[in-house]
């Protein structure tokens, strides 16, 4: 029985440890905190946050629709826990022949990166509908404790909307 | 949350068949010139949600088609909990679809619908007494139904994420694209007489792209990856799209910076009719209640 009762009580403890461990909160909670500023930006669906050691980089990829502009925030949800960069890429196939062979090369084209942005969003706009990929490499702060980063993406309707 | 590995690789050879005379033998990756590239990233994948998908086609050279969204009243015949968030993702689709053309009169029926099939996967929490009531008050405004929409699609992605039912998501997913696929190809006037739409349907490629490398991590589950060799299929289909490439530029205007260049595809007459009917056949599965 007590052992039963001991079985029970440590396989809960360990399964909080793993669910407290497995999830972060929402990227518009990391990145927005408590401060409700409204703008004519709303939370975009493919807003998502992960966890990452430092020396870790945390990708995600979304859709910028044509017609829309986008505003891109990263924070981590722990200030102290180190520093951020990010950088928004697209990924280019190209097609070749090489030796007979058709050959594909993926080239990574960096669109825009925070050391540019400095502390502020990025605010973007595309003339067409494309896949593109966000970065975040995590460094400083403790190297085995992982770190809950959040990527907000927000968008609006453009002012012109191209239709 | 489990997130893909690249797998470029199977795209590749998606991209390979188009043209039909290559063969599979002769596709290599070029992989010393890919040595910029983290090989090892975990990349998380993501496709907009219907309401975002549908934020712009009201203003499109449509037809808006009410009569070929899903039987609300089919909602509760499904018993199974995969076709119960497969269509739960096909009924958010029709929520968008319908505030998008600010349809607001049947809005109410289809929330229920929503709640019901939300309850009966696990997300019973995101349709909490205020929800409902918000749906009530705002009946007949249609941005706000639409912001409601698009705040239950989100909560209920987080909530299934929180829960660990990724098997769930992944076919709420399937369904919302299907339906979305399904809606805008019917809201066409005919083909090259919807150019607009024409082009949103091509840009669904690369949605399709990304909603594969979503249910690369769940496809121990038969159904994931029975639909996605539907999405494979479909990708074949987009293949045969007229696409030009040109160097993607980036302008900093006043501290917004534009993207523009890149590829462009255009939709050919029997990509559309291909995808038409391919769309329609898997549509037609995931709503039956077999």
């Amino acid at each position: 029985m007590y052992l039963t009762m001991k079985t029970i009580l440590l396989t809960c403890l360990v399964l909080l440890v793993s669910i407290s461990n497995a999830q972060c909160p929402t990227a518009e909670s990391i990145v927005k905190g408590k401060t409700k500023t409204k703008d004519a930006y709303g939370v975009n669906s493919q807003s998502r946050a992960g966890s990452i050691k430092s020396g870790e980089t945390y990708e995600m990829s979304f859709i910028a629709q044509e017609g829309m502009d986008y505003r891109l925030s990263s924070k981590l949800a722990n200030a102290a826990g180190g520093t951020i960069e990010f950088e928004i890429y697209e990924l280019i196939v190209e097609k070749k022949m090489v030796d007979g062979k058709e050959t594909y090369k993926r080239t990574k084209h960096v669109l825009a990166t925070s050391a540019q942005a400095g502390s502020d969003p990025i605010e973007f706009t595309t003339d067409k509908t494309r896949k593109v990929f966000v970065a975040v490499t995590l460094s400083g702060g403790d190297l085995k404790k992982p770190q809950c980063v959040g990527i907000l993406v927000e968008d609006k309707k453009s002012t012109k909307l191209g239709f | 949350m489990r997130k893909s590995l690249y797998l470029f690789t199977g795209l590749l050879l998606l991209l390979s068949s188009c043209g039909g005379t290559d063969t599979k033998n002769d596709i290599v990756l070029d992989e010393k010139e890919e040595s910029n590239l983290n090989q090892d990233a975990l990349v998380n994948f993501n496709i907009p949600s219907p309401s975002e998908q549908f934020a712009l086609i009201a203003k499109m050279d449509v037809v808006k088609n009410t009569s070929i969204m899903h039987d609300p009243e089919m909602a509760d015949r499904y018993t199974t909990s995969s076709q119960k968030a497969l269509n739960f993702g096909v009924y958010t689709a029709d929520v968008a679809y319908l505030t998008s053309f600010n349809e607001t009169n049947k809005y109410l029926t289809y929330f229920g619908k929503l709640e019901k099939l939300g309850n009966d996967i696990g997300v019973a929490q995101v349709f909490g007494k205020q929800l409902g009531e918000l749906a009530k008050k705002w009946d007949g405004n249609a941005d706000s139904l639409f912001r409601l929409s698009d705040e239950t699609y989100n909560k209920t992605f987080q909530r299934l994420i929180e829960i660990e039912k990724g098997d769930e998501l992944s076919l709420m997913l399937v369904g919302g694209w299907f339906e979305s696929m399904h809606l805008m190809i019917g809201s066409s006037k005919g083909y090259g007489k919807s150019p607009k739409l024409e082009k949103a349907i091509a840009d669904q490629k690369l949605v399709a792209e990304n909603l594969l490398e979503f249910l690369v991590s769940y496809k121990d589950n038969a159904e994931i990856e029975n639909y996605s060799k539907e999405i494979s299929s479909i990708l074949k289909i987009y293949n045969e799209m007229d696409c030009s490439s040109s160097e993607t530029k980036v302008e900093n205007a006043n501290g917004k910076l534009n993207f523009t260049g890149g590829e462009e595809c255009n939709m050919t007459e029997k990509c559309f009719n291909d995808l038409k009917k391919r769309v329609e056949a898997v549509r037609t599965k995931i709503i039956a209640n077999n």
